[in-house]
């Protein structure tokens, strides 16, 4: 994992000082709401629903158990008891008093944490695969790049004052498990010919209201122009992002507008006159960040599949688990664990301090120290030994987050949506609980195998609903709810926006509309090992628009 | 019928004005005005309580009272949620340990 | 406007601001030759010879959004580049001022004209802006009293090439020149 060196530590604490005086005039009243607001959303704190809410960096969703535990004080003493996990590989405390979120700053930077540039416009916390550095199919780590990209952006003098935010994701390995395709800048690290290390170059992707897929402008661009490339590339959005209209300032307005081949060649333009600048990064720079996250000491060749079949053979509550929720690693032996936030019935990606506690001590006991936060808003032990899973799996259910269902229907991810969230036209976390109450059972979500449904409150589009395979977008018509649902998007490699697939459901009806889909999917597809999103990629929305509406 | 609501500067959360100029975490105590003229007054003093940074973002709610000597309750469900908290039967949550 | 001189920080005072804004076109009263006269970008570039003919010194103000690339021929003869701000949420001349200063090579004064709070002005002062004439009563009080918010860290090496960078210091981080 990264540690900050010295430099890094002085300019948190400098940016907690510098907050705290911020505070400190906007209670004395020297800085009215209109001139803070933009302050304070630079450090994370919006004022939601109910109550401020702070959001805590957790750069490219990795974090220490030492870390998890300084999450876990910070929603016990200051906030609720509980936190939220977000798509965005942050956390959120819904609760926080303004005036004890300079001491919460303060807390944090002990554990080398911030909240930097968690909102506002300029460029958000750096995502990554939260697979990085175990993933079997990896090119490379993506987060020493992101690391370099964080430190980069982090009060650039330059980019603090976008058109709109900007958000830039890294994956290093062909299957995109870090939607790269959704978002201003993705880069995917790759090898060219030659061998050498480099990147793929996406731009102009995001969903909103306005959802498009990235344009690739570049199929290789060397390790050393990381910087130079991603400066030249805000640069030119800086410039020449709209401003007139919010809703149609992000990048990919600019990318729509201008045409993704003009906007590359303004862009590479630019990047020809800063390339040979300090900006290049110099391999042994480079490869000193990689140290940082170079694999734990493996203890080698432990035995386990055999213990771990017999394990499996007697046990189907723990089969399902290890079916679900445990993936290949890289190294002979190990096993990565997704630890599921979202047991049945529950808000997705909520834990209480209790379980950021014991996700720690279970992480610090088998897992080399290191949790990753995903996307999908759950939490990864990335190191395990094959031959502790049953160990994980026991503390796992003591701490009640053993839910067998990682990448199964009842993983869904939501936003917080008008239970929390100030901007939200309807709710969304009851909608997941209650389509999670309808398919719990168990066998019943094997059978079904992979759906990824996604739910926003809000046509901002933050649980992703436009990369769901169903998604699902609330509104309000006449003082009620109502929920939009959409077919056949995805956030992976094969990156596709969902289609609208009619008119909306009341909602006291949505979860049976899900479900009709569901059973159209079962009976139409072509066989177990056909996904829902082949299947719909293959029979289109026609089958699915006639269970729901009925033959128009 | 109409009551004025905010967040409290200093730790956020949603507060309601009564009659007497103070704002309540109570719905109880809000002051409920029957007309514009009513509530456009109360807004001028709570952009006063704005200025002198108290509270946030005030505005009206509309409210019906549902039987006499009930709270009001906010016509529209967003409202009701600002009011009442999360839908979300939420077993996690437990008070802040720092009070005001 | 006469309070336009009270309000002008450069070189860690308000000083008098001797430069007048050129008039409209049309204007019954065009400025004296002698006066150091403030013209706008798209006048300046429509007839650039008018105005470097004149006796008094040449400044030019340049909204938000315009390229100051196409002033790279004239910049020794221009004493003042003032960008505007139209709102402290619009970062367009903060890239503005970093072309001028690390691209064209411009060593005049940068000055930012409009709505700039106290805790921007360490970052305008990183991207090359050098003097400001801001509307935000608070930001005048911070540079008056010398309590302009700034973390003194920076990740990005962005002032130009005449500030080294530390050897064995990530390259793109630096400690600001003391």
């Amino acid at each position: 994992m990264y540690r900050y060196d010295e430099f890094d530590q002085a300019f948190v604490a400098e940016r907690v000082t510098q907050f705290r005086d911020q505070v400190a005039r906007r209670l004395a009243g020297e800085l009215n709401e209109e001139q803070f607001k933009p302050l304070r959303l630079q450090n994370g704190v919006y004022l939601q629903l109910h109550a401020y809410m702070l959001r805590v960096a957790i750069p490219y969703g990795t974090l220490s158990a030492h870390q998890m535990r300084k999450l876990a004080h910070i929603a016990r003493t200051y906030d609720k008891g509980y936190g939220h996990f977000t798509t965005r590989q942050n956390i959120q405390f819904n609760w926080p008093r303004l005036d004890d979120v300079p001491a919460i700053l303060e807390e944090l930077a002990e554990v080398e944490m911030h909240a930097i540039q968690t909102s506002g416009n300029c460029i958000r916390n750096v995502t990554a695969d939260h697979f990085a550095g175990v993933a079997a199919d990896e090119a490379a780590d993506p987060r020493p790049y992101a690391e370099i990209l964080r430190q980069w952006s982090s009060l650039h003098p330059e980019f603090l004052f976008l058109p709109r935010k900007f958000k830039i994701a890294v994956t290093g390995a062909a299957h995109d498990r870090a939607a790269i395709q959704f978002h201003d800048i993705g880069y995917e690290v790759k090898r060219n010919e030659a061998g050498e290390l480099g990147f793929a170059v996406y731009i102009g992707g995001g969903q909103g209201r306005t959802p498009m897929v990235a344009k690739k402008i570049r199929d290789f661009l060397p390790e050393e122009d990381l910087l130079a490339y991603s400066e030249a590339i805000l640069r030119v959005y800086n410039l020449h992002g709209r401003r007139d209209n919010k809703y149609k300032a992000r990048i990919k307005i600019l990318v729509f507008e201008t045409g993704a081949d003009v906007l590359k060649e303004e862009i590479e333009a630019e990047f020809t006159k800063i390339r040979a600048s300090a900006l290049r990064l110099p391999a042994d720079e480079i490869r000193r960040i990689e140290a940082y996250f170079a694999p734990p000491a493996y203890a080698i060749a432990l035995p386990g599949e055999a213990a771990l079949a017999a394990a499996r053979q007697a046990d189907p509550g723990f089969d399902r688990w290890v079916a679900s929720n445990v993936t290949g690693h890289r190294a002979a032996g190990h096993s990565i664990v997704t630890i599921s936030l979202k047991p049945i019935g529950a808000p997705p990606g909520d834990a209480t301090a209790d379980q950021m506690d014991a996700v720690a001590d279970i992480a610090a006991r088998y897992s080399h120290d290191e949790i990753r936060v995903s996307h999908e808003q759950n939490l990864v032990l990335p190191h395990v030994a094959t031959a502790d899973l049953r160990s994980v799996f026991d503390a796992l259910v003591t701490a009640g987050l053993a839910t067998a269902n990682a990448g199964l229907i009842t993983d869904i991810i939501a936003c917080p949506g008008l239970d929390y969230c100030a901007l939200a036209t309807a709710r969304s976390i009851p909608v997941a609980q209650r389509i999670s109450e309808r398919f719990a059972e168990t066998a019943r979500q094997a059978d079904i195998g992979d759906v990824k449904i996604k739910i926003s409150g809000c046509i901002n589009a933050c649980g992703h609903h436009h990369a769901g395979h169903i998604g699902i977008l609330g509104l309000e018509k006449k003082g009620e709810e109502v929920y939009q649902i959409t077919l056949g998007g995805s956030g992976d490699e094969t990156a596709s926006i969902g289609d609208i697939v009619g008119r909306g459901f009341a909602s006291d009806d949505i979860v049976d509309a899900v479900e009709t889909i569901v059973d159209t999917y079962l009976e139409r597809r072509e066989g177990a090992d056909e996904s829902f999103l082949a299947a719909y990629r293959r029979l289109g929305a026609t089958p699915f628009k006639k269970a729901l509406y009925g033959a128009a | 019928m109409h009551i004025i609501t905010a967040n409290r500067l200093a730790d956020g959360l949603v507060v309601f004005r009564s009659g007497n100029g103070r704002w309540s975490q109570i719905i109880t105590s809000a002051e409920r005005l029957e007309d514009e003229t009513a509530v456009e007054a109360a807004l001028e003093f709570a952009l006063a309580d704005v200025r002198s940074n108290r509270v946030v973002d005030p505005y009206a709610v509309e409210v019906v009272i549902p039987a006499l000597g009930k709270d009001p309750v906010p016509a529209r469900f967003r409202e009701r949620i600002r009011v009442n908290g999360p839908t979300t039967g939420h077993s996690l949550a437990r008070p802040r340990k720092r009070a005001a | 406007m006469a309070n336009e001189t009270a309000r002008l920080w450069k070189d860690g005072g308000f000083r008098p601001n001797p430069w007048q804004d050129w008039p409209e076109d049309g204007a019954l009263e065009p400025l004296d030759p002698g006066t150091d006269a403030l013209v706008p970008l798209e006048r300046f570039v429509a007839d650039p010879d008018v105005f470097l003919a004149r006796k008094g010194r040449l400044g030019v103000r340049v909204a938000a959004g315009e390229d100051v690339a196409v002033l790279a021929e004239h910049l020794e003869n221009i004493a003042l580049i003032a960008l505007e701000f139209p709102s402290f949420a619009d970062g367009r001349n903060y890239s503005a001022a970093r072309l001028l200063r690390e691209r064209l090579g411009y060593d005049g004064e940068i000055r930012a004209v409009g709505d700039v709070l106290s805790d921007q002005i360490a970052l305008m002062r990183r991207c090359g802006i050098d003097a400001f004439l801001v509307t935000h009563g608070p930001t005048r009080a911070a540079l008056q009293g010398g309590r302009i918010p700034e973390v003194r860290h920076y990740y990005q090496p962005v002032s130009g090439p005449e500030i080294e960078i530390p050897a064995g210091s990530r390259p793109w981080a630096r400690q600001p020149a003391a």
